[in-house]
C-alpha cells in the first residue's frame, strides 16, 4: 500500500497539463513517502476515442442539472475505481481547482465510499470553499439547504471527505500524511500558505493525450496578482501576491528539463511579470542557458499582464526574447478604454499596441484573451472593441498575435469585485451567465450572444486563429437549454 | 429576423445586417503607405513613388542612403502604387577585368507597409498583385530602370485579408476561426427563442 494516490478530474481544458497533483506528490515523495499522481481529465478524453468535439459536448455533463447518467461518464467513473483499486492507498486526494469540477467531484467521491476502498479521502483547491455550483446539481442530488453551502460544508456533512483545505495543499497534504494535522477552530478545514517547490511527480500522467502542439511541462513561480480587475477571482483566491526568486525558478527549470527531457515550460501563474525584477533575473539566466546550448534551447511561455510603456524596465523584452519566452498570453478582455477602465485593468488600449509594437520588434508572439459583454459594456463600447479587434489585425498577420480567444460572455463569479457592486442583479438559477446591470439595463444575456456572434464573424471574416471556440459554443448552449423561460422571465422583471 | 426589445441601438439588430455593420468597422477611403528605401548610389539615380497616376515623391539619390518614406493618400475602390527607377544609364555600372561589378547604383526596397500591414513580408500577396517591368520577377530591389506597380483595392483591410495567407492558418483541434454553419446556425435559434 502506498501513502497516497493524488488526482484531478473533469472539467478539463486538455491544452494544460493539471500539475497540482504532480505538486503534492512531489512534496510527499521528496519527504520519504511514496505517492502517485493522476490528472484523470486525459483518460476520459481517451474513452471518448480522443475526440475533441465529443469530450467537451460529454464534459457539459459536469456542468448541468441532468439527472441521468452518461455511458462514458459511467464507464470513466468505474476506470478510476480501477486505478484506485490497482493502487491501493491510505490517502486518496482529490483536486477541486475549479468549481467546476463539483459535480465530478461529488459523484467519484460517493463511488469511491460506496466501493471496498477504504481509504481517507482528502479534498483541495481553489474550488473547494466556494458556494455549490448549482448550476451542475438537480434539485433531487441536493437539498435547498445544501443548494446555498460552500462546496467543502456539503462533502464534509455527507461524509464524502476526510479533511478538506482550502486553498493550496502543499503544506497541508505533508502534515496529514504525517498525521500532524492542525485543525481551524471549524474542527475540519485546514489552510496551507507554504509556497513549496518539489519536483513535480509525473510519472503516471499520460502526455500523449493533452493537445498541445509542443510538448510542455507547468511550472509554477508566483501565486496572486498584482491587479484586482472586476470580473477576476485571482486575488480572493490566491490572497496577495507571492513570488519565488528568479534564481530558483530557473534552476527547477533546468531540473525538470534535465529529468523529462522537455525544453518547453508552461508558467501556470496568473502572470509572469508581477515582479519585473525576479523575471530579468530569471530571463538572464535562461538566456544564459541558451546561448551555450543553441541546439538544445528552453522555451517558456505563461500569462502576462499589458503595462503602460513608462512602467517597464529597460531590457524587459530583450531578455525575454533571448530566454525563449513566447507565445504569451495577454488579457487584453476589451478593446474600449471605457471598458478597461470599469473593469479597473489599470491600462489601456494604447498600451496594448505599444506593447504589440516591442513583441513585433523582438520577436515575442502572444495570445490575446477578449471577452464581450462587460457590465458596463454599452452598444457604443462593443462597436469600439471590435474596432480594435480590426486594428490588432497587422499583428495578426506578422504572426506577433499568434491567435485571439474570442472568450465567453461575462462570468459574474464568485469572489470577483464585480459581484460585490449592488447595481448588479444576479439571477437565483444561473447567477454566473444570467445576471443584468441597474446602469446598463440593455446588456442582457441575449445581446451578450449577439455580441458574441459578431466577434465571432469578425474572426471568420478576417480569418483570425481563433482559441477554443468549441467550449464557448458548448456553454452556451447548455445554458439555454437549461434555463430557457427562466431567462426570459429574469429580464421581463429586470426591465 | 431577430428581435430587439428596446429602441437603442444593438448587437440584436446589428445582427440582421451584420454584413453593414462589419462594414462600418472598417469605411476608410484614406491608406498610409510606408515605402522604406536602401539605396547604393556610385552616380545619381532617380526614384518616383506614384500613386494612381499621381507623383507623390521624386527623390534624387545622388549618395548611399536609407530613407523611409511615408505618406497618406485617397483611395478610389481600385488604386496602383507605382515604384520607378530612372536614370540610370550604362555609366552607373562598373565591371572589372574578372567580371566583377565594382561600381554601381541600386535601390532596395526595405519596407512596403500599407496601414500598418507588412506588405514587404508577404511575398505570396506581392507575387499575385503587382507587376515589374521591364523584368519579370520582382526581388525588393531595383537594378535597372524599371517599375514596380502594386495593386491596391479597398476597404483595404477587407481586400488584404482576404487575399492574404499569413497566420490564417488553423493549427489545432482548439484553434478555429469559426463555428460551423450548423453550430452557428444553432446560436441563431437559441437568440431567436430569447425575448430580450
Amino acid at each position: 500500500m502506498i501513502d497516497a494516490v493524488i488526482f484531478s478530474l473533469p472539467y478539463t481544458n486538455l491544452d494544460q497539463i493539471q500539475s497540482g497533483p504532480a505538486v503534492l506528490s512531489g512534496i510527499l515523495n521528496e519527504n520519504r513517502f511514496k505517492s502517485k499522481a493522476f490528472d484523470f481529465g486525459t483518460e476520459l478524453f481517451d474513452l471518448c476515442g480522443r475526440d475533441i468535439e465529443l469530450f467537451y459536448e460529454i464534459q457539459n455533463y459536469f456542468l448541468s442539472p441532468v439527472s441521468k447518467t452518461n455511458p462514458i461518464i459511467e464507464k470513466f467513473y468505474q476506470r478510476i475505481i480501477d486505478i484506485l483499486n490497482e493502487n491501493p492507498a491510505r490517502y486518496i486526494g482529490v483536486s477541486v481547482f475549479t468549481v467546476w469540477s463539483h459535480r465530478s467531484v461529488f459523484e467519484i467521491t460517493q463511488r469511491i465510499r460506496q466501493s471496498n476502498l477504504k481509504s481517507k479521502i482528502i479534498l483541495g483547491g481553489r474550488g473547494l470553499g466556494k458556494r455549490v455550483y448549482i448550476e451542475a446539481f438537480s434539485k433531487d442530488t441536493l437539498s435547498s439547504h445544501e443548494r446555498k453551502m460552500k462546496f467543502s460544508d456539503v462533502m464534509r456533512a455527507r461524509g464524502l471527505a476526510d479533511h478538506n483545505v482550502l486553498g493550496d495543499g502543499e503544506d497541508s497534504i505533508l502534515k496529514i500524511i504525517q498525521g500532524n494535522i492542525k485543525k481551524n477552530p471549524t474542527g475540519e478545514i485546514l489552510e496551507s500558505d507554504q509556497f513549496r517547490s518539489p519536483t513535480p511527480n509525473y510519472e503516471n500522467y499520460q502526455f500523449d493525450l493533452y493537445l498541445q502542439n509542443e510538448r510542455h511541462l507547468p511550472i509554477t513561480g508566483s501565486k496572486g496578482c498584482v491587479r484586482d480587475c472586476d470580473f477576476c477571482d485571482i486575488r480572493e483566491q490566491f490572497g496577495s501576491y507571492r513570488y519565488r526568486t528568479g534564481d530558483n525558478i530557473a534552476e527547477e527549470m533546468l531540473r525538470l528539463k534535465q529529468q523529462y527531457g522537455i525544453n518547453k515550460f508552461l508558467f501556470t501563474d496568473s502572470l509572469v511579470n508581477g515582479n519585473q525584477k525576479e523575471l530579468i533575473n530569471f530571463c538572464n539566466i535562461i538566456a544564459d542557458y541558451n546561448k551555450k546550448n543553441p541546439t538544445d534551447k528552453i522555451k517558456w511561455t505563461g500569462q502576462w499582464i499589458c503595462r503602460p510603456q513608462r512602467q517597464i524596465k529597460d531590457n524587459l523584452y530583450e531578455v525575454i526574447a533571448a530566454s525563449g519566452g513566447e507565445g504569451l498570453t495577454v488579457g487584453m478582455e476589451s478593446g474600449s478604454d471605457s471598458v478597461l477602465d470599469a473593469m479597473n485593468k489599470k491600462t489601456d488600449v494604447k498600451a496594448m499596441f505599444d506593447e504589440l509594437e516591442q513583441f513585433r520588434q523582438h520577436g515575442i508572439t502572444c495570445t490575446l484573451l477578449t471577452f464581450v459583454g462587460h457590465h458596463s459594456e454599452t452598444f457604443d463600447n462593443f462597436k469600439e472593441h471590435c474596432q480594435t479587434l480590426i486594428r490588432i489585425l497587422p499583428y495578426v498577420r506578422s504572426g506577433t498575435v499568434s491567435a485571439m480567444a474570442a472568450g465567453d460572455v461575462m462570468f459574474m463569479l464568485d469572489g470577483t469585485p464585480a459581484i460585490k457592486n449592488p447595481d448588479i442583479i444576479r439571477s437565483e438559477f444561473a447567477p454566473d451567465t444570467i445576471w443584468v446591470s441597474r446602469f446598463n439595463p440593455t446588456n442582457t444575456y441575449k445581446e451578450r450572444i449577439a455580441r458574441r456572434i459578431i466577434v465571432q464573424r469578425i474572426f471568420e471574416k478576417y480569418k483570425i486563429p481563433g482559441v477554443n471556440n468549441y467550449g464557448n459554443y458548448h456553454h452556451i448552449e447548455k445554458t439555454m437549454r437549461s434555463y430557457g423561460d427562466q431567462i426570459n422571465e429574469f429580464y421581463a422583471l429586470s426591465y | 429576423m431577430i428581435k430587439s426589445m428596446n429602441s437603442m441601438p444593438s448587437a440584436i439588430d446589428s445582427i440582421n445586417n451584420i454584413d453593414n455593420f462589419l462594414d462600418s468597422l472598417t469605411e476608410r477611403q484614406i491608406a498610409t503607405i510606408k515605402v522604406g528605401l536602401a539605396a547604393t548610389i556610385s552616380k545619381p539615380v532617380e526614384f518616383i513613388i506614384k500613386f494612381n497616376g499621381q507623383v507623390i515623391s521624386q527623390q534624387t539619390l545622388s549618395a548611399s542612403l536609407e530613407v523611409l518614406n511615408t505618406f497618406t493618400v485617397d483611395c478610389n475602390k481600385e488604386n496602383t502604387l507605382e515604384l520607378t527607377l530612372e536614370g540610370k544609364g550604362d555609366t552607373h555600372t562598373i565591371v572589372n577585368d574578372q567580371g566583377e561589378i565594382v561600381e554601381d547604383s541600386f535601390v532596395m526596397l526595405s519596407k512596403l507597409e500599407i496601414d500598418s500591414y507588412d506588405i514587404f513580408a508577404d511575398d505570396e500577396f506581392i507575387n499575385n498583385n503587382s507587376t515589374y517591368t521591364p523584368v519579370q520577377t520582382f526581388y525588393k530591389g531595383f537594378w535597372h530602370n524599371s517599375t514596380f506597380s502594386l495593386t491596391i483595392k479597398t476597404p483595404f483591410i477587407d481586400w488584404y485579408n482576404q487575399q492574404t495567407t499569413r497566420n490564417t492558418r488553423v493549427v489545432s483541434d482548439q484553434e478555429i476561426q469559426g463555428l460551423d454553419t450548423a453550430k452557428m446556425n444553432n446560436l441563431m435559434g437559441i437568440l431567436d427563442k430569447m425575448e430580450r
